[in-house]
């Protein structure tokens, strides 16, 4: 309802509009983002979880800070990654289990294994570490910028006419 | 240099969020017609940048190079580190979205600060603009880790170890992009001087 006003008021304007489409996919994209830039994945096999963390450069996160908790926040287990920056631990309980890294500095992960998951562990195995679109991402940075440079000096060129 | 999401707690952030937008309403004020598409540029350049990992030294560190946004831009440094900062975020997870004030704050706000203090040398002779574009690209990033020590600070209590941490990690990049500053500084002094700050007529009737 509320998304469909919007476009319908963007609709009187095709910059308008534009403006509502970029947002709108900003705020997809926000969804989607399910990773921030330290990388972290755990799968189950067996009655182990198995945890690994990485930085986007390709390093290992030695010695992060580990945390299990169940959905309503209690903590199960604690600990932090080796040198090859793993980590596995039993699993605690049937439930979701929300796995959070702290790489120190700033850097902050999670994941989390549903209960699914864990019920059936024959499954299990180590998910595939997304693909990397790091080009694409740059050359829609790259438009994004360009366009909203333009969209400035459009608007500032129409102050000074006014 | 990103800090995630789930890191900083709410005043943290907020005060951040709240400075940021303080200092991107003063850079777009600035902003001059003339200079919206150098401003473009560059804030390409920074949304590129963070993507150049540096291999040298312990931690995980990427240029940044804010100490050349900053002396080329100003305060307009700000809004254009935002706008890089938002698009690093959504297209390659650098950093949280809630913590994009503090973010832009931790970078921009060094990057300004050395424009202030560095810009009045750029017209001088070549040898003292050339260094002090190396100090500028230098200090910043230096700045920027005390920042974002500084930031941390609420949330892992121990400023000095966080902060060292941060800037010898940063040590490599700190070279590199003085180094990076430097020539970019020497290049546009020869090429095209009216980009750099404090150019006057009068100094090109006199080269």
């Amino acid at each position: 309802m509320l998304i469909s006003r919007c476009i319908l008021i963007a609709g009187m304007n095709t910059i308008r509009l534009n403006i509502a489409v970029f947002l709108l996919s900003l705020f997809l994209g926000l969804d989607l983002a399910e990773a921030h830039r330290v990388n972290l994945f755990a799968w189950v096999e067996g009655d182990i979880v198995h945890v690994e963390s990485k930085f986007s450069s390709g390093k290992k996160v030695k010695s992060g800070k580990i945390s299990v908790a169940d959905p309503k926040g209690n903590e199960l287990v604690k600990g932090t990654t080796n040198d090859q920056g793993e980590f596995s631990f039993k699993i605690p309980k049937k439930s979701d289990l929300k796995i959070v890294l702290l790489a120190g500095t700033g850097h902050r992960a999670e994941w989390t294994i549903a209960a699914s998951e864990i019920k059936a562990p024959a499954a299990g195995k180590k998910p595939d570490p997304k693909k990397d679109n790091t080009i694409n991402a740059i050359i829609i940075g790259i438009g994004c910028i360009f366009i909203l440079t333009a969209l400035v000096a459009y608007i500032r060129k129409r102050k000074q006419t006014n | 240099m990103h800090i995630s999401e789930g890191v900083l707690s709410g005043p943290v952030l907020l005060s951040g969020g709240a400075l940021a937008a303080a200092g991107t309403a003063i850079g777009l004020k600035k902003l001059d017609y003339d200079r919206i598409a150098q401003a473009g540029i560059l804030s390409a350049t920074f949304f590129v940048a963070a993507l150049i990992h540096v291999p040298i030294g312990p931690a995980n560190a990427h240029l940044i190079l804010n100490g050349l946004v900053g002396l080329l831009l100003g305060w307009a440094a700000f809004p254009v580190i935002l706008v890089a900062l938002v698009l690093q975020a959504m297209l390659f997870q650098f950093g949280g979205i809630t913590a994009l004030g503090v973010n832009t704050l931790i970078m921009a706000l060094p990057a300004v600060l050395c424009y202030l203090v560095f810009s009045p040398f750029l017209q001088k002779n070549t040898t003292l603009a050339f260094s002090t574009a190396f100090a500028c690209g230098f200090l910043s990033v230096f700045l920027s880790a005390l920042g974002l020590g500084l930031a941390l600070v609420f949330t892992e209590k121990n400023f000095f170890e966080i902060s060292t941490i941060v800037v010898l990690a940063h040590i490599p990049v700190m070279i590199i992009e003085g180094i990076v500053t430097a020539i970019c500084v020497a290049f546009l002094k020869k090429v095209q001087p009216a980009m750099l700050p404090g150019f006057s007529r009068r100094d090109q009737s006199r080269t």
